[in-house]
Order: C-alpha cells, then structure tokens, then sequence
C-alpha cells in the first residue's frame, strides 16, 4: 500500500469507513476523530510547508540569541582558559560535567521510545518518536560541548581518540572518561542512522508535494529515490528493526558508561555499584519529562490533539512515575548502604548530602523533584492533565540537573582530607554557557519542526485501523479500530 | 599586639610574591594581614572573619606644666590625635581572649609591585613608647576603641575547614599511651581490620628499578614553618597565583601544609562552632606516590603513569586538563593550571567590577609574559607548565635524574653499579626542612635512612583502607606533656582514640 498521503485521495479513506459496534472493553485509538491519511498527512506536511507562523520568528530569535550568546562564553573559555568557570581544587568538575551528564540524560527517551517500544509492539509510540529521536539528537550535541570544551588543553582533546601514532602513545583504555567518548559517538552514529532511517518515507511525501524546486532537490536528495514501491518498504523495514535491535543495548549502554566516570572512582558517593542502573532509570526518567516539555506545546501551537492524545501524555507519564520510583529506590538505597558499610567516610557523605553547605539542593531538587512530584502520576486526573503534567516535567527537568550536580560537586567538595574541603560557586560564564546550550537545543528542535516532519507521518498511518488489512474480518473488527 | 610578619617580616619581605603567597602556618592567610583575634572575642564584638574594625588609640595628653612666673604661657601643645587604623577581622582559634595580633609590614602606600594593596598598616598604631604592645595603662595610652566598621574585605584563606573530623589523618598520643601501646598507630582509622588483598584485574607497574623512591614525614619533628613549601615551589617552578586565584582556591603549591584544631570536645564547624582552646597540628602533604594510584587508572590520555622506580609521574605534554586524575586524588594533590599563570602578572586589578571581570582574563587580548625576573628565577631543570595542564609533586624527578647521570658518567662503559650512592641526594623539601622531618631515599635498600624511619613503629600510612599503598608514609606525633600543667589532658588528642570511639 502506497502510504504517501499525497498520491492517495483523503476522500477513499471516509468512504470506507464502516460503522462499528460499541465495543466497552475496547481499546481507545491512537489517533482520535477517525483522522484519514490525507488529514494526517495535510496536518504534519502542513507546518513545513506553511509560512512560518510569527511565533516561531519571535521564538527562533529569542533562542537562538541565547545560543548565540553561549557560543560567545564557550569562546571565551576556550580562549581564556577553564578558570573562567568557578571550578577549584577540590572540585575540578561542577556544571561541566553536570551539565553533560543531564544532556545526555534528556538524550535516552528518544532511543528508548523509537528502539525499545518498537521492538515491545508499543504502538502508541508513533506519534511521539520521531521528535522524541530528534531530541535525542540535539540533547546529545548539547552535552558533547562539555566535555569537549571542559578540557584545559581543547586543541590537544585529539589525543582521546584512539589514532595510531610514531610515538606508540595509545590512550587509556582502563579510564571512563575514554569509555565516554566511544559510548556517546557510538551513541549519536546510532542516532543519527535510526532518526534518519525513519524519515525516508516522510521525506518522499515532503518531495512530492514540494512546490519550489530547491525544496524538491533537497527533499529528494535525502528521500534517496523513495517511491513507495514494496521492495522499498520490505527493505526498509528490515533495515528499520535491525537499527532498533542495534539500538537497544546502546539505551542501556550509554548511561551505564556515564555511571562508570563516577562508579569506577574512588570517592565516597561515587564508587558504588548500583549507578548503572540508576543513572539509565535516571536518564529515562527526565528524557521523558524533556520529551512531554517540549511535545506538550508543539500540541498546543500545531492543532495536533487528535494524533498526541491524553492516552500518549498517559502512557509517558506511567513511564514517569515507574523510572521515578525507581530512581527514588536508589536514592533511598544509596542511604541504606552508607550506613551499612559502616565506612566514615561514605556515612559522612551522605550527612553532608543532607545537611552540608549544598542541603537545600538535596531537599528541593532530589527529595521534592524527583521523587515527590512524580508520585502525582499514580491519579489518572493528574496524568490527563496537561497543566499537571507540565508542572511535574518541569521539576523532573530541573530535579534530574540538581542530582547530577548533588552527585558530581557534593561528591568533590568534601572527601577524605577535611585540609582540602572547598565549595564550588559558578561565575556567569558557567551560567550563561548552560543557558547558552539551552538556546543551542531550542533552536535546533525549532529548526526541526519547520523543515521536517515532526510526526512519522508514514508510522502513525500504520496504526490507523484502515491500515489492517483483516480490518473487515468479523472477528477483527473491534481489534482494528484500535490496535 | 603588633608582631613582625610571619612571611614579610617587618614588611621587607613585601614584594616576594613567593612569600605573600605562603599560607601563614597558623592561619593560612596568603597576600594580607589581619586583626587575629579568639572566636570568643569575636562573638564580643559582633564580628566574623573578613569583617572590618576600626581600632582607635587614644593616647594620654600629656600635662601641661603652669606657666612660670612673669613669663607668658607657653603655646598649648598639639591635641593628640587618637591613632587610628581599618583592618579586617580574622578568627583564630587558639588566640588569647580579649586581645587583638595585628602583623606588621602590610598596608604600604607607595608600592607599585607585587605587595600593591596588600594588608593593613599596623605601623599606623605604633609608636616608640609602645613598639609592641598596645595596652590601655593609663600611663601612654589612654584608651583603646574597636568598632566594627560594617563593611567586608576579602581574605584569601587556603584551608577553611579547622576540624579533622576524626579521621585518624593526624595520629599523635602522650608518651605514656606510646609507652603503654607502641603500635597504636596501628589500631586508628581502620588500620588494624584492613579487608583482604583481593587479585587485581589491572596489570600493575612493575616496579622492576633496583632503586625505589619514598618519604617519611615526621610529624613529631614538623613544626608547620612552610620552608618546604618554598623550596618546593622555587625548585619546581611553582607560579604564584595571586590573590584573587587564591581566593578561588586554585593556589598551585605542590606541597601544602594542613593544619588542623583538634579540641577535647568537638565541633561542628558547619554550624558556625569554633573551637575555643585547641591544639593545632600540622601535616605536610604532597603527592603520596601511591604504588595503587588512583590517578593514572582514570587518565584517559596515558598523561600520568607510574615510573619502573615507583613515581607517579606527569607527562605535561600528553595532559589535556580533563582534571578527572585531580577528582580521583584521595588526597587533592593535584594542581590544575586554571589560567596561564606563568604567563600572566599577578592579577588584581579590575575593568568591570559588577561583572567581576579582571584585567588579566580576556586572554586573546591581554599582555602575555613575564618580567625577566620571574624568567631568571625559574630552575632549568624543570618543565614551565602552560595552562590547562595537571601538576603535582614529582619527588623531584630532575634530582633523581641528574645523581642517575652523575652515577652514569662515573661507571662510563664499565657495568658498574649503577645504583645512586646512598642518600647522596634529597628532594628540595627535605633539604628545606630545618629539623629534618622529611626523609627521602631508597626504600628498597634495608640500610637507608628513608628505610629506617619507616621501620619505626610510629609510621603509618593515610587512607590505607583505600588500598592505594602510598609511598610517603608519617610518623606520628609523641607529646610528653607535664601532668601539672592546666592543659595537660588537651595534648595529644587530635587522633581518634578508643574513648571518643565508644563514645559514639
């Protein structure tokens, strides 16, 4: 079946609508108000292809000053020298590597939803993957910045990659760090590869309904000759599934190597095992939340109620709830096996977590954000509920950056030499150059939703109940409408 | 009371950066002076460290004899002005109550060096009459004010945190427990239930050198006087930072100083206690050369390795300042190279005070190099580290290096010994040290003075549960404090004993 809306006439699908009985236990569908192909099509094509309208100008602007006035502070760092940054002694990472961690963090929900859900036969993925994979994209360039611009020496970072060289020098393959660098690229090759995979179809319709002849040689260009044909889709969808089982691992990988800078240290707060599974239930959790911050008003301004339903922000908000509770698990755990170790050092920590110099950043970003508010999630009102919803993104969003700040700067401060304990206050470099990337990361997705189809049109079709084609077998017929 | 300056002297000393820069050994103010004063005291006043006094003398107007018969009075004499001096407070434990130790030699005018705006002018109090203590006796001086003034100086202190938090850093006992008990150093901190060596899935150094290097720092002998802590910066060419890097906590000395209050009670200096009567200890501390060091396994560019003779060696050049080496340092030995500090003047001066943006940080565009002096003043024999680049203690690398060559040219072809004469050399630091509390040498040879110290029943090792194997080790501190004196109990406390123990 050709599932380019625009060489198939919206109309056919109306007309084979078919009455059905009211089935109670049925199934809600994904996408609400019987949307036909053409609809869909029209809608998502419809904000590329339309002027841009004045609040994208006005947003477009204000981000990318930010972003612009970011790239600004990271040249003055790297002409400068890190010292710009309120980093010290004791604590030689703060907001860098914070801010690394949280990026990369935001990065895991969109590979999660397009790898793990799709191979789960999650349906409801459809309508959300395609920004969420986007805005993995763009969480991961934001955090690559950091550690490549945190080093002292940026003109020598080379020497992190594992190039053959006449003086035998290798780096070293026992440090995280390096590990990093082949998870994150790993990571984004991967990324980059799934999210583009799945845009061919749309990029076909965008082609064929271009009306300027740049747009159709660019657009065409990137579709590589899509035509739709069922040689072209079988191989797709072969090569649309072994990315995703490619994938799969790289979700848990990429935030378990994160874990390893700090679990494979010697610090107290640091070297504990259970980060790996804490850090991926972490990093799940505020993608998540990144992902509903950024979809919630993308539905609001684009009219897309009927293919991001309530059920959509329903089903992300479990997911919430379950990677909150399990990230408060491991807080509580982190507790438990403090005191049970009976190591001074470590039960001192985690006083000081508490009640030290950073306590209100423990109370209000770990306890508060992360394992409070997500607790609203257990009510179904409050999951349906756009404006509850947003408030509970918007904690996780800030409570996941405060915990890996807890993490990295609570963890230095204060370890075995009280002679060295020091605090880490940011200079307005450090500040605006977070900023800075958040402009960065607004700007890409803005781009992004005005030259790309935000939804994958040709996915969402698939879970339409006209795509089935048992959808007229009897014993179907409730299935279909749903599934 | 006005005392000469521990690092400046009478203020002869005040443009010697090295010097300005050398933590106090007491309070571990750099670039300043200050009004030292007790925490009681301070509570008295109202004032916190970094606060402003005023202190007003007023001396006694001296009588005017009556005017001699037939004669016309004699002129009145001049009013007395009351002397007045603005200087910041700085708490330290240990001073006396109700008293005030202002160093002199700060706070000269006329500078236009290194000791620019540096201190207070405590010469501004003194007079002929009253060179050293300034009392109110009625006698010369009439009265004595301190007001606090209401407003802040920065100071620029390099360790805040006074407590030892019972951690068996510092271990010391009275001779009559040493007596009792000489293996108590053994028994603090965990280090007499130490877990069990497990096989190590990284290949180890292999430590194969016939020689191997390794300290011992006496702190029974270490009175915390810093000579180590310049030689060691004028042997490695350390850089001065200035005040304000300081202040940020990124002074570069290679080899520190700790110092902490022990007090019989506890404190908790979070919540603003200080202890009133404490006993300081001290404990240089420099890179360990962990045999296990934590630093080179997180490395990822191979830039810190270890040495065949079991160094813990920089490569400058490979470094690229991911500083993750520095984070996992159980004893943040590490120095990082923030800014160009070889390359830039000491900073100071401000363009843009709201945006605490200084003249020094706009580095594409600001003035780069150093004075002769500073060129002339560093050793040859050591690397000039750039910005972004780790640096440490290297047990005097270039030393061990130039006795091998010397030894390599005496053997010339013939296959001689080639092992370095027996504590023929030290490192700077020990060569510093007036009383000899640090010894270095060749661990491996049973008959060297570095062997003998560690043979010593007081020597220990930090943070053993660790597992790091540290190449320094210390011998810890025996006080024999006379029972009949009042503060008799509050020696030799400031490790954690069995007592203290219990208690929690």
């Amino acid at each position: 079946m050709n599932m380019d809306g625009a060489t198939t006439a919206p109309e056919l699908t109306e007309s084979e609508e078919i009455a059905s009985p009211e089935r109670p236990l049925a199934r809600p569908p994904l996408v609400l108000n019987r949307r036909s192909y053409g609809w869909i099509t029209e809608r998502i094509s419809g904000a590329v292809e339309n002027r841009a309208p004045r609040w994208w100008w006005v947003a477009f602007a204000f981000t990318s000053g930010i972003a612009g006035f970011g790239l600004f502070c990271l040249g003055y760092q790297i002409s400068t020298g890190v010292g710009t940054w309120g980093l010290n002694h004791p604590v030689g990472w703060a907001w860098d590597i914070t801010n690394f961690v949280f990026w990369i963090g935001i990065g895991h929900a969109g590979t999660l939803i397009s790898a793990i859900l799709y191979l789960l036969r999650q349906k409801w993925r459809t309508s959300i993957n395609r920004s969420a994979e986007a805005m993995t994209l763009f969480a991961v360039i934001c955090a690559a910045i950091f550690p490549g611009v945190h080093v002292g020496r940026v003109w020598m970072a080379w020497y992190l990659a594992p190039l053959p060289n006449n003086y035998g020098i290798w780096p070293n393959f026992r440090s995280p760090l390096l590990w990093d660098v082949f998870a994150v690229s790993t990571y984004f090759t991967v990324s980059v590869l799934f999210w583009y995979t799945g845009l061919i179809p749309d990029l076909a319709t965008l082609r064929d309904r271009a009306t300027s002849k740049i747009k159709k040689f660019l657009y065409g260009i990137f579709a590589v000759g899509w035509r739709g044909s069922n040689r072209n889709w079988r191989h797709y969808e072969m090569a649309y599934l072994l990315l995703a089982g490619l994938s799969t691992p790289l979700v848990l990988s990429v935030h378990s190597v994160v874990s390893f800078d700090f679990a494979t240290s010697i610090l107290p707060t640091w070297h504990t095992t259970i980060f790996p599974p804490y850090f991926v239930a972490g990093a799940i959790f505020g993608g998540f939340a990144m992902v509903l911050t950024l979809m919630l008003p993308a539905r609001a301004l684009f009219k897309l109620h009927d293919i991001i339903t309530l059920q959509h922000i329903d089903k992300m908000a479990k997911i919430i709830l379950l990677t909150g509770s399990i990230v408060s698990y491991a807080y509580a755990m982190e507790f438990f096996l403090a005191w049970y170790s009976g190591n001074q050092y470590e039960r001192f920590a985690f006083w000081n977590r508490v009640l030290g110099p950073y306590w209100w950043y423990w109370w209000v970003g770990m306890l508060f954000c992360n394992c409070l508010s997500p607790q609203l999630f257990w009510f179904r009102w409050c999951r349906r509920n756009v404006l509850v919803v947003y408030f509970v993104c918007m904690c996780v969003n800030a409570g996941m950056w405060f915990e890996r700040f807890i993490i990295i700067v609570g963890g230095l401060h204060r370890d075995f030499l009280p002679s060295s304990w020091g605090l880490f206050i940011p200079t307005w470099v450090d500040i605006w150059t977070f900023i800075g990337t958040h402009g960065i990361f607004l700007s890409l997705f803005l781009l992004f939703i005005r030259f790309l189809p935000m939804i994958a049109m040709s996915e969402v079709k698939i879970v339409l109940p006209e795509s089935d084609v048992h959808r007229h077998d009897p014993i179907n017929v409730a299935e279909k409408e749903h599934a | 009371m006005l005392v000469r300056d521990y690092s400046i002297d009478d203020g002869r000393y005040i443009n010697n950066a090295w010097l300005q820069e050398m933590p106090d050994p007491i309070t571990k103010l750099t670039w300043d002076n200050a009004a030292l004063m007790s925490p009681r005291y301070a509570k008295t006043l109202g004032v916190e460290t970094g606060d402003l006094i005023k202190i007003t003398v007023n001396d006694v107007v001296p009588v005017t004899p009556p005017p001699a018969e037939g004669k016309p009075a004699p002129p009145p004499p001049p009013p007395s002005m009351p002397r007045e001096l603005e200087i910041a407070v700085l708490i330290s434990p240990g001073h006396a109550d109700n008293s005030i130790t202002i160093p002199l030699g700060y706070g000269r005018a006329s500078l236009n060096s290194v000791g620019e705006h540096s201190g207070f002018n405590g010469y501004l109090l003194r007079t002929a009459s009253n060179p050293h203590y300034i009392v109110a006796d009625g006698k010369a001086i009439a009265s004595i004010a301190v007001k606090k003034v209401g407003r802040k100086y920065p100071l620029s202190i390099t360790q805040d945190h006074f407590s030892i938090e019972g951690r068996g850093l510092v271990r010391e006992a009275t001779l009559e427990h040493y007596r009792e008990d000489n293996e108590f150093v053994k028994k603090i901190a965990g280090d007499d239930e130490l877990p069990p060596q497990l096989p190590s899935i990284y290949r180890h150094p292999p430590l194969q050198s016939a020689q191997q290097w390794g300290m011992t720092i006496d702190l029974n002998t270490c009175t915390g006087c810093s000579a180590c802590v310049i030689a060691c910066q004028a042997e490695n060419n350390v850089p001065v930072v200035g005040k304000l890097e300081v202040a940020h906590g990124r002074a570069m000395h290679w080899l520190r100083i700790d110092r902490y209050f022990a007090s019989e009670h506890g404190y908790d200096q979070d919540k603003g206690e200080l202890p009133e009567d404490p006993e300081m200890v001290h404990e240089p501390m420099m890179c360990q050369h962990c045999e296990n060091a934590p630093c080179e396994t997180v490395c990822p560019v191979n830039a810190t390795i270890h040495s065949e003779d079991g160094l813990n060696v920089m490569a400058y050049n490979r470094c690229v300042g991911t500083r993750y080496c520095a984070n996992n340092c159980p004893f943040k030995v590490r120095r990082f190279n923030f800014f160009d500090y070889n390359q830039r003047p000491v900073g100071k001066k401000k363009i843009a005070g709201a945006l605490n943006v200084y003249k020094e940080y706009f580095a594409p565009f600001t003035e780069k190099g150093a004075p002769d002096t500073i060129k002339l003043s560093k050793n040859p024999n050591v690397t000039v580290r750039m910005r972004g680049v780790m640096e440490k203690c290297t047990f005097c690398v270039q030393r061990i290096e130039e006795a091998k060559i010397a030894v390599h040219i005496r053997a010339g072809a013939s296959a001689d010994d080639l092992r370095i004469p027996r504590d023929s050399f030290t490192t700077a630091c020990a060569q510093a040290c007036p009383n000899e509390a640090i010894v270095f040498g060749d661990i491996r040879d049973p008959e060297s003075k570095v062997s003998k110290m560690k043979l010593q029943d007081r020597n220990y090792r930090l943070l053993q549960y660790l597992n790091v194997n540290t190449r320094v080790s210390y011998l810890a501190r025996i006080r024999n404090p006379n029972p009949k004196m009042p503060d008799a109990q509050k020696i030799g406390i400031a490790s954690p004993n069995e007592k203290e123990e219990a208690k929690e």
